[in-house]
């Protein structure tokens, strides 16, 4: 069962997706090599579309597929048992509750125990999609997470023009030239607050922004 | 005349010709790198080599089948439109319109597949020209719709229209006697289209002192202009075994081609100073994007096209 997973999801991802990307859509996705070698890393990205969990799973090689989990709000990802099963399936995804009263399980600790059994996970910091192609301040969470585990790298990604591609609200896909930048691995420093993390996170998030324009 | 690989002789020699061509220049600059290893040839070297595999995916897709062709050309008109629709800044509510925009490609090509012409020639000018603004007027969002509507049909036009005329080569009945075969016309086309682009550039650094526009292209010269005319209208001479031309129809298909060619040029040039931008693209390597290598021949696909539509059919 779990080589019939991995391979369907090999196909999907490395095969089809990154080529629907990058022939349909019109998105070019940068240098993957970082996350060809670093064993266990937490993904950063900004979030503009739900194309974004298919570029980054996309840049992928397709034999980390399986050691990568997106982590995802359950009020969208866990609407129905059905729809909750099948982004388990293909996406492996963690799903996560946003809920304001602390009822059920808290967010974080179900990445910290995600990076403990050595998973490495996905997340957008902004928490939701904002406005197209207009990124938001980065929330606490990967903050804690990161002085958490310290010993873990992050990889900064930048993603552009995948949300004017299907921006929240759309169902309409519309082809759209757009980029996918991997940063290198990143260690934190273990002295810095979780304030000091989320804008270092934030800034080399940021800094991909500009990396292929001037090349 | 005996075919070669299924080629006419006509164009069987004028592709081994670009070859040589080609050859040429990559051994020139790989021998120019070994004596001088620090001369900025970079863009260059990108640039043949974008040729290369410009000339092999021509070769291997124009002559493989008709078929293959159209779906070739249709698919080059996607990303060129895609190119321009991300660079000329829509607006949110403009997404609807642009979906039918991309809609249009297939029935365009399925035209010419079918040699539908009557619908073929209108289906973007006037079919979509109704049919854009009414979907972005259905939005309700009047902020900005005239400049919208405007750039959406205009990017249709460049690219999807002006290239399916390339297609559309194809698709046009031959003369009696005219043995060449239809994949020469658009032989004579891009090969003189892209061969005035170089001549002007070549003849304006030798030569080039007068600049036309400024503004626009401070490359733009007299001297190149007109040193670009003359060689292509010369060429246009020589290969006119590519096509039905009488002398005097070479010659005016070699100049027109030249002007349009330069007006191509200078009017994606001019969207991109307007946009502040230096290409349209990322999508050829030396060359920048799509539009920034088919500027000249959105406008010379359109005027060859005619003329030949002209002269050839009845």
């Amino acid at each position: 069962m779990m080589l019939v997973k991995n391979v369907v999801r090999s196909l999907l991802f490395s095969v089809f997706m990154r080529n629907f990307l990058r022939w349909v859509i019109g998105i070019r996705i940068g240098d993957n090599s970082s996350l060809k070698t670093c064993p266990q890393f937490i993904v950063t990205g900004n979030h503009n579309s739900h194309l974004d969990t298919m570029a980054i799973l996309s840049s992928l090689p397709a034999r980390r597929l399986k050691h990568v989990y997106p982590v995802a709000a359950a009020d969208y990802f866990g609407r129905t048992k059905l729809m909750s099963l099948l982004s388990r399936f293909f996406i492996n995804v963690i799903l996560i509750k946003r809920s304001k009263d602390g009822s059920g399980p808290n967010p974080i600790e179900v990445m910290d125990k995600a990076l403990k059994e050595g998973k490495s996970i996905v997340i957008f910091p902004e928490g939701s999609r904002g406005q197209p192609e207009d990124m938001q301040p980065f929330k606490k969470g990967i903050g804690i997470l990161l002085v958490n585990h310290p010993q873990i790298p992050f990889i900064p990604i930048y993603m552009e023009g995948l949300g004017k591609a299907l921006p929240r609200g759309e169902g309409l896909l519309v082809p759209f030239e757009g980029r996918v930048e991997i940063g290198e691995p990143t260690h934190i420093q273990s002295d810095w607050t979780v304030d000091q993390v989320v804008q270092f996170v934030e800034s080399k998030v940021l800094e991909l922004k500009n990396r292929s324009k001037e090349v | 005349m005996k075919s070669i690989l299924g080629l006419s002789p006509e164009v069987a020699w004028s592709l081994l010709g670009i070859a040589g061509v080609l050859t040429f220049f990559s051994i020139l600059f790989f021998i120019w790198k070994i004596f001088k290893p620090h001369a900025p040839l970079k863009e260059l070297i990108d640039r043949t080599k974008s040729w290369w595999v410009i000339y092999v995916l021509f070769v291997g897709t124009i002559f493989l089948s008709k078929t293959v062709a159209i779906i070739a050309i249709a698919f080059l008109s996607f990303v060129a439109l895609r190119e321009m629709l991300s660079r000329l800044d829509f607006r949110f509510s403009d997404r609807r319109a642009m979906f039918w925009a991309y809609l249009v490609i297939p029935i365009q090509f399925y035209c010419v597949y079918i040699s539908y012409y009557r619908l073929f020639i209108v289906l973007i000018p006037v079919v979509m020209f109704m049919i854009l603004p009414f979907r972005n007027v259905l939005t309700g969002e009047v902020k900005g719709i005239t400049q919208s509507t405007a750039k959406l049909q205009w990017a249709l036009m460049l690219t999807v229209f002006s290239l399916s005329h390339i297609a559309y080569l194809l698709a046009i009945k031959p003369p009696q006697g005219f043995t060449a075969g239809n994949e020469a016309y658009i032989l004579y086309l891009l090969f003189l289209t892209q061969f005035n682009d170089v001549l002007q550039f070549i003849w304006g650094k030798l030569l080039g002192k007068h600049k036309i526009i400024p503004k626009i292209s401070p490359n733009k010269t007299w001297e190149g202009f007109l040193g670009g005319l003359i060689c292509t209208t010369l060429l246009a001479y020589f290969l006119r075994y590519l096509t039905p031309f009488t002398v005097t129809q070479s010659l005016i298909a070699g100049s027109l081609i030249s002007f349009s060619g330069f007006a191509g040029d200078l009017n994606i040039s001019a969207i991109k100073r307007d946009l502040g931008i230096k290409d349209m693209g990322t999508s050829i390597p030396g060359h920048g994007g799509i539009m920034d290598r088919l500027d000249s021949l959105s406008y010379t696909a359109l005027v060859f096209f005619h003329l030949t539509h002209l002269w050839t059919v009845p």
